[in-house]
């Protein structure tokens, strides 16, 4: 039986180099594609906040001061002055009197393990449960 | 092979391949985050009174506080007779306008404080704020809790809130609502710690005088009565332009402006209320930032639907390709069970092939296996492919009746398959690898289906000898399901893309019709089955004849070995691509088997590394019992589909256990050798042909069942 001898280049192999010159040149542009996307992913995640407040006078001024320039019943338009249906209004009314400011404005803000806050209304201090945002289009199913 | 030009392996492809998981999974990982997929319990879940106690000077303090990193405090209350309208949890494509409008038609201005993640959703309303005359200020990226996120993750919220508002108004947020806060005395120690971190940032953070609770939608004389100050007091009202129906607050807010406004009140942004300069201009550097974070949240959600599309069309033909398999299976177990009633028949001489290669472990055992069967007329042509070691002498050295050992230099397993053909005297043609033991009935039964004239070519059943191992074990399954699942499928279809070298019949007339087997391709046998079938020959699959092999038993040879049969394949598949639009039985293999081929065994792996990256996210983000249930789902489907391929091969379940561990090496390594084989073929490179060293296993297990 006569079996001629197969000839023939491989399949795939490129002679001419045109082809892998291409593929070099698309994989390095993907690469860079790439590249870029990753910066974008990172950037968004950089740059801290500019600490500087414009128009606040003595934005790091002394506690003491800073606090004393606050006049709370004139702040506070919900504290006493009681209106109806705010359930807040009975427990602010309870927070502690000017006379405490200087102490506990000086505390950790874990005052309560200091034991220099004398607030009786701990225990109404709560958390509003505000909407949440929710129905995210892109939420996965 | 011509002149090897061998050039330096390229790496930088494996490189593109991890950046592109990283990347992948860095966008997946955006995503889930911006989609609070997982979010356990997306409100505040802290107990009241818990976090401590805040300093009065916050507590009993003015609505807007800045709050220093050493703790001080000093605050501002807005001014009598001005009211700061402040919206949160916007931007919203509906609510914010209508608000805007009833805004705008009070010449009135106001404070929205927008969550960062929508503000990169919808960018046009931000702007639309700014342009109205209202200020923006931030309300974290994804409306966490400050008082129980950890500082990290609040100066992250913070910065990304800041880079998003830049990008889309140009200016930076100066204000900072947190969320879930109301009024001053609501803040706990906790808060207080987590402001004192809002404040070193740079923000002023805002509070409420009145909090009008519309999110509750208590009805609009209700929102009224909560947002109207007493006695001529100034006041910032929380309102909500997001996060549901807003129509109360829209109907609210057109009462309560011009009744405040007929009593002399202004409406002011928080920044004009307290007499500050607005919002300063954003650097450009902050709004690219921005722009990357928009385009890489876009994109993140864009690549999440891309991925569950993804999953959904590759479950959907995993599906309908299992429904396939199952039903040929049982078509082809019938049509097998026809055929062999009755003995045995003889065909005519028969000339079976050994190309051997440095075979030294194996032929011996090889070579008296074919002896062995029971097959009357049997000649056995041993070609030695110019081995460098004693495979030709041992050969000589057995001595055996009807066994001829053929020399020839280095030239391939093709052209040593060629000689072996041109030297057969018999007009059946069975082609054996150096390694493969054949069972005693072997021959005969596969060439029982060349009795039907139009039939050109027969593939055994190969099985493992090495079952030691999970590799061996994994090798041993995916052998039983290949052979008992796809190539019934291939028979029935008439479209079987490769009689595989380890155990093969042919035709002396369709081999000449071919003319004999070609050495384009790495694949030899693959090529050489679709060039018969183009021919016009029949393929089909004899499961009794049953040959075993040694399989690679380091992942190294594995991969070498599946890296030549996945490049071979490749390459037939290019060389026969003219099929696809063929008529005829070289059509049927050109669009069953050539599309099968390309979607199976080469798009799905190539998408494998993003199943994997998804699986990874899912581990992350989604419920873990969701993740659970869906692996386990899969896992029954696959240890199902072959215990059934076990079943029919009359094999033990045993190494079933072994499968859903295939999921950490053994699928990474299959789908790697597609990626690298189809960069390899892009790039057009030469291939050394890679060998695997032989062990002797396959003579192990046959000394094993010979004493049986």
């Amino acid at each position: 039986m006569h079996i001629p001898r197969r000839g023939g280049e491989p399949v795939f192999v490129d002679a001419t180099g045109r082809r892998r010159r291409l593929f070099v040149v698309l994989g390095g542009s993907g690469g860079l594609v790439l590249l870029l996307v990753a910066l974008a992913l990172l950037a968004g995640f950089t740059g801290a906040g500019s600490g500087g407040l414009p128009g606040w006078p003595g934005s790091n001024a002394g506690r003491v001061q800073g606090t004393a320039a606050v006049t709370p019943s004139a702040a506070r338009p919900t504290g006493s002055a009681g209106t109806g249906p705010h359930p807040l209004t009975g427990a602010a009314s309870t927070v502690a009197p000017p006379a405490g400011v200087g102490a506990s404005a000086a505390a950790t803000p874990t005052g309560a393990s200091t034991g220099t806050a004398p607030i009786p209304a701990s225990s109404t201090h709560r958390v509003v449960p505000t909407q949440t945002p929710s129905g995210h289009p892109s939420r996965k199913p | 092979m011509g002149v090897r030009r061998l050039r330096r392996e390229p790496r930088a492809h494996w490189v593109l391949l991890c950046l592109f998981m990283l990347v992948l999974l860095g966008e997946l990982c955006l995503n889930g985050y911006v989609s609070h997929v997982g979010a356990e319990g997306s409100g505040p879940t802290e107990p009241p009174g818990a976090g401590g106690v805040a300093p009065a000077a916050v507590t009993s303090g003015p609505a807007v506080q800045r709050v220093g990193g050493d703790g001080s405090v000093s605050g501002r209350a807005m001014p009598a007779k001005t009211i700061a309208l402040t919206f949160d949890d916007g931007p919203d494509p509906v609510w914010t306008p209508q608000i805007l409008a009833v805004l705008s038609r009070y010449h009135a201005h106001g404070t929205f404080f927008e969550i960062g993640s929508r503000v990169n959703q919808y960018p046009q309303i931000a702007r639309q704020v700014v342009a109205a005359g209202s200020e923006v200020g931030s309300h974290t990226f994804t409306h966490v809790q400050p008082g129980v996120t950890s500082g990290w993750r609040l100066n992250v919220e913070l910065t990304l809130t800041s880079n998003a508002i830049a990008a889309a108004t140009g200016r930076r947020p100066v204000l900072v609502r947190p969320p879930y806060s109301s009024q001053p005395d609501a803040i706990t120690g906790a808060d207080f710690a987590a402001l004192r971190r809002v404040g070193a940032d740079g923000y002023l953070v805002t509070l409420a005088d009145l909090d009008s609770k519309d999110w509750q939608r208590p009805g609009v004389a209700a929102i009224l009565g909560a947002s109207q100050p007493t006695g001529g007091a100034g006041a910032v009202v929380m309102m909500h332009d997001s996060g549901g129906d807003r129509s109360q607050t829209v109907a609210a807010l057109n009462v309560l402006i011009p009744r405040l406004q007929a009593q002399g009140y202004r409406f002011a942004t928080v920044s004009e209320g307290l007499g500050l300069p607005g919002p300063p201009v954003a650097s450009a550097g902050q709004r690219w930032r921005g722009y990357g974070l928009r385009f890489a949240q876009l994109g993140g959600a864009w690549l999440a639907r891309g991925m569950t599309l993804l999953m959904l069309v590759a479950v959907v033909l995993a599906a309908a390709r299992l429904l396939v398999q199952g039903f040929s299976a049982v078509l082809h177990v019938r049509r097998v069970r026809r055929r062999s009633r009755g003995p045995l028949d003889y065909l005519g001489p028969v000339s079976v092939i050994v190309p051997a290669y440095n075979e030294a472990a194996n032929i011996a055992a090889t070579v008296r296996s074919l002896v062995r069967n029971d097959y009357p007329r049997l000649e056995v042509i041993v070609v030695d492919d110019g081995s460098t070691d004693a495979t030709a002498d041992i050969v000589t050295r057995l001595r055996l009746p009807r066994v001829h050992l053929v020399r020839q230099d280095n030239a391939g397993k093709p052209a040593a398959l060629n000689t072996g053909i041109r030297y057969a005297r018999g007009d059946l043609l069975v082609l054996v690898d150096g390694d493969t033991v054949f069972e005693a009935d072997a021959v005969g039964r596969l060439v029982q289906p060349l009795k039907d004239p139009r039939v050109g070519a027969v593939s055994g059943n190969t099985k493992v000898a090495n079952r030691k191992g999970l590799l061996g074990r994994w090798q041993h399954l995916e052998y039983v399901i290949g052979f008992n699942l796809d190539r019934r499928m291939f028979d029935i279809a008439r479209c079987m893309p490769t009689v595989p070298g380890a155990i093969g019949a042919f035709r002396r007339a369709a081999v000449q019709d071919v003319g004999g087997v070609s050495a384009q391709t790495l694949a030899e046998d693959t090529d050489f089955t679709m060039a018969v079938i183009r021919a016009g020959w029949q393929v089909v699959y004899e499961p009794t004849a049953v040959a075993w092999t040694e399989a690679p038993a380091t992942l190294r040879q594995l991969w070498r070995q599946r890296y030549r049969w996945c490049y071979g394949t490749m390459q037939a598949m290019w060389k026969h691509r003219q099929a696809l639009v063929q008529r005829g039985p070289a059509g049927r293999l050109g669009r069953r088997g050539l599309s099968y081929l390309l979607l199976f065994q080469i798009l799905l792996p190539l998408c494998a590394p993003m199943v994997d990256v998804y699986g990874l996210y899912g581990l992350l983000f989604l419920p873990v019992a969701k993740v659970a249930a869906v692996w386990a789902g899969f896992t029954a489907v696959q240890v199902a589909t072959a215990g059934y391929a076990l079943h029919l091969d009359r094999e033990r379940y045993g190494p079933l256990w072994s499968l859903p561990l295939q999921q950490i090496v053994y699928r990474q390594l299959m789908y790697l050798v597609v990626f690298q084989s189809t960069v390899m073929a892009l790039l057009g490179g030469r291939l050394r042909w890679h060998r695997m060293a032989r062990t002797g296993a396959a003579t192990a297990h046959a000394r094993a069942t010979a004493r049986r």
